[in-house]
């Protein structure tokens, strides 16, 4: 048998192109016998980037906040499930035969997040990966934990040193200390297909702006739905919530490459992670009601009946008017930024 | 011989000085605090070399540059044979070729080194073979186009990585598979017809 050309290095990992990638790219790493190949593919297609050891340059791996934003993510997705299966199951010596099976269900839910924070935890911190040759700087994706980059990191630095020779410590002194060193700064690779670097927009918000104000028109719909339940403002809480995810596909388009401040533009991701969660919780405490009484699902059920369904929508209606609120003032020091007032002329004195 | 650019933090692209190269942990960038690990080699300090000038034929009767007829020949294309001056002259793996012949190659493939993207039909016989199979009416299109693609592509070039053609022999048996389905649906349908009247 022939021997493998290629030895892979990583498994592939998402290479981010934009915002909505129809055929996102993976990215992954393979061991030539003089080069190492970052091989970009869609699925049908792929692409390839050599990288000769004779040309590397340098490595450059910064450690990133990656590990303990997706903690957080699946940790609170955990503590969210286990908390929703206390309130609508109580403590777990306490559930009967009916209560059981929602309650797995539910606990799966939690079991779930929770696998995913153990996973995240055991990868280790993540990074961003840089490999530099001299006309070139290349992210590699699939090189975004550190323990994994290091390891790749420590099977190609034999191999670079082999073809470039060793450098050590007191030479790496004395060539900082003599080489000149241009202003110019490298020239960033772009992922082919990927539009040239364009300047960022100026864009003031304003969809930003709907989407807040989106946000706090639930906080009425939901007290009337508390107070006044009925299938009419089931229906427009539904459309509510339609036109939320309507509003933040919007700004999310509207807010790429924009000049907009990063807190402002995390309001959508946020709104997005909530109403995903909320959906997630809804649809978990429907099939527990489910499984405990098939008859429920003919039923409606109003949320002063419900104790579980009141403190849902109360958290909803909260959450949505703090993200409103935030949005509304981020939206308003982002234009004030933008457009600083002017200063109207101080009108000379007279006789000066 | 121009200079290499300075190593720049990634996360505020200031210019690193030592104290952060070749280190075995995590460093902090001195203006932005970014942890970072940097490893730099021999290549950083090698200056960049400048393309070399051609020459002017000073002797009459010197071999010349096929493509600058005024330039004095330095070596011969080694796919076509051309003569090339130095500024004609692409230099591969220690093997010299025309800037023509080097994006022959590269299109038609013949210069492995070169190829940057390749399209994989298997990976598309296979989708075409699979995906259909949830509104099983599309497969009577699908099933003969998944086997146009698999033989007309047989002997293409897969991946560059290794690759079997394993999804071309799957892709083939369940397009089969469905056309036969569609033949056995077509024969209950025509003889109960037939039965019929």
């Amino acid at each position: 048998m022939a021997e493998k050309e290629y030895q892979r290095l990583t498994w592939p990992r998402m290479r981010r192109t934009g915002l909505v990638t129809a055929f996102a790219t993976r990215s992954s790493l393979w061991l030539g016998s003089d080069h190492l190949l970052c091989l970009d593919s869609t699925g049908y297609t792929e692409e390839y980037k050599r990288f000769y050891f004779r040309d590397i340059q340098a490595v450059v791996l910064r450690r990133t906040g990656r590990q303990r934003i997706l903690n957080f993510i699946f940790g609170g997705g955990a503590l969210f499930f286990t908390f929703l299966t206390l309130a609508v199951a109580g403590p777990p010596g306490t559930w009967d035969s009916n209560e059981l099976p929602g309650a797995i269900v539910l606990l799966s839910g939690a079991a779930f997040f929770g696998a995913l924070a153990l996973v995240n935890t055991l990868k280790g911190p993540g990074c961003t990966c840089d490999l530099r040759t001299a006309v070139q700087t290349e992210r590699l994706p699939s090189l975004n934990r550190l323990g994994r980059a290091r390891r790749v990191l420590n099977r190609l630095r034999p191999l670079i040193e082999e073809a470039q020779g060793r450098l050590a410590p007191e030479e790496l002194a004395t060539q900082l200390a003599s080489s000149t060193v241009s202003d110019v700064p490298p020239v960033i690779a772009r992922h082919r297909g990927a539009p040239a670097p364009v300047p960022p927009r100026l864009y003031s918000g304003n969809a930003h702006l709907i989407l807040s104000w989106v946000l706090l028109a639930d906080v009425p719909l939901s007290a009337a739905y508390i107070l006044l339940y009925s299938q009419w403002l089931e229906l427009m809480g539904v459309l509510l919530l339609l036109g939320t995810a309507a509003c933040v596909i919007v700004a999310l388009i509207k807010q790429h490459n924009s000049t907009l401040p990063p807190a402002l533009k995390r309001l959508p991701w946020l709104v997005l992670g909530w109403t995903a969660l909320l959906v997630m919780a809804a649809i978990a405490y429907g099939v527990y009601l489910v499984l405990n009484d098939p008859s429920a699902v003919d039923r409606d059920v109003s949320p002063l009946e419900d104790p579980v369904l009141l403190v849902m929508t109360m958290v909803s209606a909260l959450v949505s008017a703090i993200l409103g609120l935030v949005g509304l003032k981020l939206v308003r020091e982002a234009r004030k930024t933008m457009n600083p007032p002017q200063i109207a002329p101080r009108e000379a004195a007279p006789g000066a | 011989m121009s200079p290499s650019p300075p190593v720049q933090c990634p996360a505020c692209q200031v210019a690193l000085t030592d104290g952060v190269f070749n280190q075995p942990d995590l460093r902090p960038c001195p203006r932005c605090g970014a942890e970072l690990q940097i490893e730099v080699f021999p290549a950083l300090f090698r200056p960049l070399a400048t393309g070399a000038n051609a020459e002017t034929v000073m002797v009459e009767g010197e071999s010349t540059c096929f493509y600058h007829p005024t330039k004095k020949a330095v070596q011969p294309c080694a796919a076509c044979g051309r003569f090339l001056c130095a500024l004609c002259d692409c230099e591969l793996h220690g093997e010299h070729y025309c800037p023509t012949c080097l994006e022959v190659g590269r299109k038609k493939g013949r210069i492995r080194s070169l190829q940057n993207q390749r399209t994989l039909y298997d990976s598309i016989a296979l989708s075409l073979a699979i995906f259909p199979l949830i509104i099983f009416y599309l497969t009577i299109i699908t099933a003969p186009m998944t086997l146009y693609v698999c033989f007309r592509y047989w002997n293409a070039p897969r991946s560059i990585i290794h690759r079997t053609k394993v999804r071309y022999v799957i892709a083939i048996v369940l397009a089969s598979l469905q056309l036969a389905g569609w033949a056995v649906g077509a024969y209950f349908v025509i003889s109960t017809l037939t039965a019929n009247g």
